[in-house]
């Protein structure tokens, strides 16, 4: 009986060692963000969304982050998701308020991609280590009805990181700014082209079809929404674009020459081949 | 009617030639890329969790009082850009006062036998176009002769941006 006791007495010290041993290292401040698509494209009067993901492997502290929109276009409206809210927390066992968007707890590096990932949080792949578990926050960001197709405005969130506990006379913290250009695109998805002849003014119901160059690659992808494919990993992430409908509905003859070409030097070789076969017999 | 045969297939060779890359490009125009920046610093070192510089008298006051720990080659706070940052970053400093005591008191640098310092309320670029390491900051303060006694303080502001 006694052996057991001391057995378990043993199990219990040991089971109790990682708890202070944890407290007492030296404290590490770890602020780590992965930023989502830097460039957006919305159109007018419509609402997008840019990501910054923030997750803590490399720190032993609870890092508590504020976010704000510090610079946004005149008449854009810009807000953060989730915003601003009080935080109940207990430091050393006495109970503090943290005014703060979202907090991040010290986690571990994971060396392949979760399957499970708990309620609000998101898997990032940190490059060449591995993956972490994150928090996502979301920039709303809604463009007048008034932008004019094809101008630019620029967003910045101002992030800071603080970490409680600090009693002496100088506290640290961190900053960051994260930017974002948003270029305001036509809603119609559907692909026009027309060349404008110089001179010519162009209706605005022909500028609205317009797609420029590259802006293919913002539609949203069915099924997903923006910002979406980002979420699971911040790895480059080569989204699915729709076709334009005058490429995938119906037969194009132009789509098609070259193969036709093609088939008809095919079969006009092998008839010049086995001319000459003939021939030379 | 040979010389005939032979013209035709190398006109039509040329241009099937010709039209076989713009059906390439046509295709390559459906993908695209979604590029991330990674960004992750951690603060540690002798000035972590509390970074103190004891007591010090007023009179006559005291210059480049030294925060406690460090000492050359161990600096206050390290700013570590750690692995899996994929761009290179500017670290930059800047500082509010929480007390009695200017801000331009509170001094650092980036070496611990190097000129001070003092800091402001803007951001001052240290380090410029720098990658996964860990980095330097010494701090001390300056408590003039006319500071009020009680305790002082500051809060400092890291800041790593990506380099642009």
């Amino acid at each position: 009986m006694k052996k057991i006791c001391l057995f378990v007495l043993a199990a219990l010290v040991l089971l109790a060692l990682p708890l202070p041993v944890h407290a007492d290292e030296p404290a590490k401040y770890n602020f780590a963000s992965a930023q989502g698509d830097k460039e957006l494209k919305i159109p007018p009067g419509q609402e997008g969304r840019g990501y910054i993901y923030f997750y803590n492997i490399d720190g032993n502290r609870i890092t508590h982050i504020t976010l704000e929109v510090s610079q946004a276009p005149a008449g854009w409206d810009a807000s953060i998701e989730p915003p601003l809210a009080e935080t109940q927390v207990l430091v050393s066992g006495i109970p503090t308020t943290v005014t703060e968007n979202l907090y991040v707890e010290p986690s571990e590096l994971l060396t392949t991609e979760p399957q499970d990932v708990p309620e609000g949080m998101v898997s990032i792949k940190v490059p060449g280590r591995g993956y972490a578990l994150g928090k996502p926050a979301q920039v709303v960001i809604k463009v007048p009805e008034s932008a004019p197709l094809g101008s630019t405005g620029e967003i910045t969130i101002a992030a800071e990181a603080a970490w409680l506990g600090q009693s002496g006379a100088a506290a640290v913290k961190q900053a960051r700014d994260f930017d974002f250009s948003v270029t305001v695109v036509s809603g119609s998805t559907e692909y026009t082209e027309e060349i404008i002849k110089p001179g010519e003014v162009p209706k605005e119901t022909e500028t609205a079809g317009v797609i420029t160059e590259g802006e293919a690659s913002e539609v949203p992808v069915e099924g997903i929404t923006e910002g979406e494919a980002s979420e699971a990993s911040v790895e480059t992430v080569p989204p699915k674009l729709p076709v334009p409908e005058s490429q995938s509905s119906g037969f194009s003859l132009t789509g098609w020459l070259p193969t036709i070409i093609a088939g008809v030097v095919v079969i006009l070789g092998a008839i010049f081949i086995i001319l000459l076969v003939r021939r030379r017999r | 009617m040979k010389k005939l045969l032979i013209s035709i297939s190398l006109a039509l060779l040329l241009v099937a030639a010709m039209a076989v890359p713009v059906m390439a490009e046509e295709a390559s125009t459906t993908a695209s890329v979604t590029v991330t920046e990674v960004i992750s610093i951690s603060l540690s070192g002798p000035g972590t969790p509390n970074m103190t510089f004891g007591t010090v008298a007023i009179a006559p006051g005291t210059e480049d009082v030294e925060a406690s720990g460090q000492s050359a080659g161990t600096p206050a706070i390290n700013v570590v850009v750690e692995s899996g940052t994929n761009t290179n970053v500017d670290i930059s400093i800047t500082g509010t006062a929480t007390g009695s005591i200017d801000i331009g008191e509170w001094e650092y640098c980036t070496t611990h036998d190097g000129t001070k310092v003092p800091l402001t309320g803007s951001y001052v670029e240290v380090y410029s176009d720098v990658g996964v390491a860990s980095y330097a900051f010494y701090h001390w303060v300056d408590v003039p002769s006319d500071a009020p006694a009680g305790s002082q303080g500051c809060t400092i502001y890291y800041e790593a941006v990506a380099h642009s």
